[in-house]
């Protein structure tokens, strides 16, 4: 059984079907003081690397995009990232890490998501789709 | 994206490998933006020099683009590196860590980067109007909500490119619609910078969405407070500008065009929160985020009696002058020019626990730096400096 959870656009693309176990964060991420790209974590969130991840906005340091590019330096990136609101810092981190970075386009919010982490989804089109 | 025949040669490989790589992303971010063109800009700053911060990826990255003798085309300052200077308990940064910080000064020094300050607006203040590529969030919020110039608030590798090419997206606040206010700001009962601090760091906790523009009132028109403010507001909202009541130049057409979301209140109550009174619990006392003027090194020295008893660390640029710096250094303070102790490890070091009047620095020490970070204000820090 799959469930479409939000609508979703595009920013920096992805293949056609990008999948992995969500990870879902209510609060903004500081990627400069809180992601750890060598290992493919997030202080707070967990692992990263091979999910997609959710959160509301990114915020603080204009460093953060390479925190964002290093991800992928170590071969530990996201599937995905999913955001509230696409900012220029996480911007060129994912272009330049190559790195699928959507922004929520419905007005479902994101407490609505919160509930999801651990479940698995694929983004299809502009649809983000639960898949277990 | 409409581009100019100069910009097409660049994309076309005419100037060399690296100014094409360069500008592909510049157009790729800008096409993503939705921007229609690029604009010229006639200063760039580059955020994203600290090894601690960009690690290995950036050290890469950053290589990679000086190859070939790559040269940044317009004006270009860079953000200071880490402490490589400090020293506390006989203890200093390994020879490893300092050899790899200094490979990423010298590549930025390679293309063409002066100062190695977070403000760059001591080296040259922008001109209203002025378009700009710069990234390091207390001087994009600075350069438009002070000085009225014009930029996007970029990711440093961002500000690499722009700094190659000399353009930007035209878009964010580069177009006039992107800066009108959307959210109504009071602060109460700022007195002092720690407050000030404390109330930019409330309200970018409240309005961390990148389209955010605060109309603030009741700021003091204190540079030293505006900076502290805007600072702390950059570390924990993701805005590139605010509108300051007589401040933000031509405030008042911006307020009249105002479109208000949303209210926020910063009352006494919600600073206290974040400045603490009573120094009970600090190795070092930090000043310098973001990086000191010259006006306030000076007011530093004349506060500082016959010198410090305790660790005090001074934190700018050489653009305070080596007279200043010297005459601190005489009265005992650690000054490490064109460094940043926020971006370092202090806790290799045998550093614990630190007092600042930053919120910037409040924020960022604890994971950036692995020590525990108290905000007092700058004259509490000094008294304690000077052993009282």
């Amino acid at each position: 059984m799959s469930k479409a959870v939000a609508r979703l656009k595009r920013v920096v693309g992805g293949g056609d079907n990008v999948c992995g176990e969500l990870v879902v964060a209510d609060e903004p991420i500081s990627f400069l003081g809180d992601a750890v790209p060598e290992k493919g974590f997030i202080r707070g969130l967990g692992d990263v690397a091979g999910r997609i991840v959710v959160y509301p906005a990114a915020i603080g340091s204009t460093v953060s995009s390479y925190k964002i590019y290093g991800f992928s330096y170590y071969g530990k990136a996201p599937a995905a990232l999913v955001t509230g609101k696409v900012d220029p810092v996480t911007l060129i981190g994912c272009v330049l890490g190559g790195i699928p970075l959507y922004e929520i386009e419905e007005p479902i919010e994101l407490p609505d998501l919160r509930g999801l982490s651990g479940r698995r989804a694929c983004i299809v089109g502009d649809l983000l789709v639960l898949v277990d | 994206m409409y581009l100019t025949k100069e910009e097409e040669r660049m994309l076309s490989g005419e100037y060399g490998e690296y100014v094409r790589k360069a500008m592909e992303v510049v157009v790729k971010v800008g096409e993503m933006l939705g921007a229609e063109r690029l604009v010229e800009v006639v200063h760039a700053h580059v955020s994203g020099v600290s090894i601690f911060n960009i690690g290995e990826p950036g050290l890469h990255l950053i290589e990679e683009m000086a190859g070939a003798g790559t040269k940044f085309s317009v004006f270009t300052t860079v953000n200071p590196y880490a402490a490589v200077d400090a020293e506390f308990s006989g203890k200093r940064l390994s020879k490893d860590i300092i050899n790899k910080q200094m490979r990423v000064v010298n590549a930025l020094t390679r293309m063409g980067g002066k100062a190695f300050t977070c403000a760059p607006y001591h080296i040259r203040m922008p001109k209203k109007g002025e378009h700009l590529a710069w990234a390091e969030s207390n001087a994009v919020l600075y350069a438009n909500s002070v000085a009225g110039a014009m930029t996007l608030r970029e990711g440093g590798p961002m500000a690499l490119m722009e700094a190659i090419v000399g353009r930007a997206p035209l878009a964010g606040p580069h177009l006039p619609e992107n800066r009108v206010p959307n959210y109504l700001v009071t602060l109460e009962n700022v007195s002092n910078g720690a407050s000030a601090a404390a109330a930019g760091y409330i309200m970018g906790k409240y309005l961390h969405s990148p389209d955010a523009v605060p109309y603030v009132v009741g700021l003091p028109r204190r540079e030293e407070y505006v900076r502290l403010f805007l600072a702390a507001f950059g570390a924990s909202g993701s805005s590139p500008m605010a509108v300051i009541e007589g401040i933000t130049p031509d405030y008042m057409e911006l307020l009249a065009k105002g479109n208000f979301q949303d209210k926020l209140a910063v009352g006494k109550d919600d600073i206290k929160q974040y400045v603490e009174e009573v120094v009970a619990d600090a190795d070092v006392g930090l000043i310098g985020c973001p990086h000191l003027s010259r006006e306030e090194a000076l007011r530093i020295l004349e506060r500082l009696g016959d010198g410090v008893k305790r660790e005090l660390w001074v934190f700018t640029g050489a653009h305070v002058g080596a007279d200043v710096i010297e005459a601190l250094r005489k009265k005992g303070v650690r000054v490490l020019v064109s460094q940043c102790p926020v971006v370092t490890q202090l806790s290799l070091l045998g550093i614990e626990s630190v007092i600042t009047d930053s919120g910037k620095a409040l924020h960022y020490l604890p994971k950036l730096a692995g020590v525990r970070a108290h905000l007092i204000s700058r004259e509490r820090i000094l008294r304690w400096a000077r052993g009282e």
